[in-house]
């Protein structure tokens, strides 16, 4: 197996008729390609296999992370994103904070998404891209007040942001 | 013989690895990892040095002069002398400056150039760094060159160095939209992100002559042109070389850079023109395939490179020809023009699918790119715009 | 999934984290976020979505965190003057990671090792984008031109 690899270490299996690299049939790939592009890929930098295979091994399980240090990990970032929000006086910190505690979140889909068995859809994946979308545009209006807010007060620290009245 | 000299790198890459058929597979995966970061930076290195001494003659050329010709036979030593020059320099920080941020903002400039020139495909088998999502790959890493241009104007605490900063990001978010969106078509038509598939989707030829390159149909061409100038603007090429422009600010961003630091901004300046210049080729001149079927007997990756070396011409001869445009010009041309012929080029691309690829679907595509540019045309009004010069104050 | 690697990204996306929440100097802090999110997209690579680690650095690193050094140059007469740090955050943030680090640990059906899946390719999530998450992907649309357009009024010049 391994001699096999040497030079096409992303090929899982020389001679198939698909580029491993991407796993599914291309249309586009016309007959005239050389026997050589199915077989080695220069270059191409050897891709872990991206699968751990569950061994009965209890030694083994203890070796790779399991979906408990993702959601520790997880948790974490979304205390540091909390962190900034609640200490921190700068609007922009907040805002930080804020972006943090999100992405903590979208870790936490990734990583439910990976770790459940597979289905249909990649829901997780779905959500997470949708949740970085909106995250974004909430970042831009986030920053657009701001920075209207700074032209009325000329600060941006929240604890003087004490008026009702502009 | 031709299959032989082909290959022959990626046999020399197998060759490397073959004593190392026991190590563990991450060994492997390292090893062969460095040895394709090594080569990118050899041959681009080579490359980058090659080309700025080329661009001086060309230019000396263009303008009736000489250019370099003091360093070795016809100059061409030119680049050693600059490199050894830009070594012994002293490295000035300046005294206010944010030294953490001034310092890595040439790092970061240069490791982003490197980083996108990892996803085209030099040849055939010939790919540094194979992912799905390639293109993606190479405009989110490309974007953060924003951040790291942001990074050089603020951490020199200087204003010509804000101001070239603050020119630089517009221009680049302005452009970045376009770019993208020019790019859509291709991805569209060949439904996939990965530069290998896109290049595979280009290696016939019609009649055994023409090639089919996306440039050779009506939205290819439109979306070419629109990528090629996005191009120039991302990589602050001469007639949008506004955040550098040193008639008004010294040398915008750079201002404060001296030495080598100065030497790698100007380094990832052209290692980023070789990586637009590169995805320009994969995407829209068939990558690393022949002109003709007959011409097939050279091998794939000198057809990369003579591309590239085409495409690089055409920059060099752009910026010996074309004067410097106004900060408010190049904005309106992105927005009010670049975009939308984008999504016209879109669209022409979806009608070229539908009506079934052939001469059909080339006519109809060619009529929507032709409707949007006229109604663009007189929308913005640019013939009045570019009617003859009246001369109030002198005859 | 290697935990070499698992551990390498956990510290410098932490550490990354923890400094953007923490140092004094704005500008830090917001190159500190940016940092902080490619580690996050080297998770999301490890994890086998590459496509959303790419969007992210693309969205967060291209967009957000120029968005965030713009507006720090934009306000930059109060830079500096940040001296207020809030002590009782800490004990908050402490007191959060600890209760969800107990609860995930408590939890026995969370100790497990990632399954064998098939990976995720980009064409996949195109067409799952295209069909059952057509009407969402509608009114993401939607919200992003209506954040375009709220952002631009609200920080338009006010007319005198």
């Amino acid at each position: 197996m391994r001699n096999s690899n040497l030079g096409s270490i992303r090929v899982t299996r020389v001679g198939e008729r698909v580029l491993a690299v991407a796993g599914f049939p291309c249309d586009f790939l016309p007959p005239s390609t050389d026997e050589i592009q199915r077989k080695a890929c220069f270059g191409a930098t050897p891709k872990p296999a991206r699968e751990v295979r569950a061994l009965p091994n209890p030694v083994r399980h203890a070796m790779t992370p399991t979906l408990q240090v993702f959601l520790i990990v997880s948790a974490a970032l979304f205390s540091i994103g909390l962190l900034a929000a609640l200490s921190r006086r700068h609007a922009i910190f907040i805002l930080i904070g804020i972006e943090l505690m999100l992405a903590a979140a979208n870790l936490n889909f990734i990583a439910f998404w990976r770790f459940a068995p597979q289905s249909k859809q990649p829901i997780g994946v779905m959500i997470a891209i949708f949740s970085i979308a909106i995250s974004a545009a909430e970042a831009a209006v986030g920053l657009a007040m701001v920075i209207a807010v700074y032209r009325h007060y000329r600060t941006t620290n929240v604890d003087q942001l004490d008026q009702l009245k502009g | 013989m031709t299959a032989f000299l082909d290959q022959i790198f990626v046999r020399g890459k197998q060759t490397l690895l073959a004593p190392m058929a026991h190590a563990p597979g991450w060994l492997v995966q390292i090893v062969s990892s460095l040895i394709n970061i090594f080569a990118l930076l050899a041959v681009f290195l080579t490359l980058f040095a090659l080309i700025s001494v080329l661009e001086r003659k060309i230019l000396a050329r263009m303008q009736n002069r000489y250019g370099p010709n003091r360093v070795g036979p016809f100059g061409l030593f030119q680049p050693i002398a600059d490199g050894i020059k830009m070594l012994i320099k002293e490295d000035i920080v300046p005294a206010r400056a944010d030294k953490l941020v001034h310092f890595l903002a040439p790092v970061l400039i240069a490791a982003v150039a490197i980083l996108t020139l990892g996803v085209i495909p030099y040849g055939r088998n010939m790919t540094p760094f194979a992912i799905d999502g390639g293109i993606l790959f190479f405009f989110a890493v490309g974007s953060a060159t924003e951040l790291a241009v942001f990074m050089a104007g603020w951490g020199s605490n200087n204003k010509f160095s804000m101001l070239g900063a603050m020119r630089a990001i517009a221009q680049m978010f302005s452009y970045e939209l376009p770019l993208i969106i020019a790019v859509l078509p291709v991805v569209m038509v060949v439904g996939s992100l990965m530069p290998d598939r896109i290049v595979a989707a280009q290696a016939q030829y019609t009649f055994g002559l023409v090639p089919r390159w996306f440039v050779f149909t009506p939205w290819g061409a439109a979306a070419f042109i629109l990528f090629f100038v996005s191009g120039l603007v991302e990589s602050n090429r001469t007639p949008f070389d506004v955040p550098e422009g040193e008639s008004e600010i010294v040398a915008g961003h750079m201002t404060e850079y001296s030495g080598f630091k100065y030497a790698t901004f100007f380094m990832a300046e052209y290692l980023g023109m070789f990586a637009i210049s590169g995805l320009g080729v994969t995407l829209f001149l068939g990558g690393w395939h022949a002109p003709a079927g007959a011409l097939e007997f050279l091998p794939s990756y000198v057809w990369f490179f003579a591309k590239l070396s085409a495409l690089l011409f055409v920059y060099i001869w752009v910026r010996g020809t074309l004067p410097r445009t106004r900060i408010d010009q190049i904005m309106n041309l992105a927005w009010k023009f670049m975009l939308p012929m984008a999504f016209a080029c879109v669209i022409a691309a979806a009608v070229w699918h539908y009506a079934g690829r052939g001469l059909r679907g080339w006519l109809w595509s060619l009529v929507v790119i032709a409707i949007v540019y006229t109604l663009l045309s007189i929308l913005l009004d640019t013939r009045r715009k570019f009617a003859p010069r009246v001369y109030r104050f002198a005859e | 999934m290697n935990s070499a690697a698992f551990v390498v990204i956990a510290i410098f996306t932490l550490a990354a984290a923890l400094a953007a929440a923490t140092l004094r100097k704005l500008m830090h802090a917001a190159l500190s976020f940016a940092v902080a999110f490619v580690g996050l997209a080297s998770f999301f690579f490890l994890l086998g979505a590459e496509f959303v680690g790419l969007a992210l650095v693309f969205i967060y690193i291209g967009a957000v965190a120029v968005l965030i050094v713009f507006t720090i140059l934009l306000t930059r007469r109060d830079v500096g003057k940040d001296r207020g740090f809030n002590w009782s955050g800490i004990v908050i943030a402490l007191a959060m990671f600890g209760a969800l680090t107990w609860s995930i640990l408590k939890t026995q059906s969370l100790a497990i090792v990632a399954p064998h899946i098939r990976a995720l390719t980009v064409k996949q999530i195109g067409a799952a984008l295209m069909t059952t998450y057509v009407w969402p992907l509608q009114c993401v649309g939607l919200l992003l031109t209506a954040a375009l357009i709220g952002a631009l009024v609200l920080v338009m010049e006010e007319k005198r």
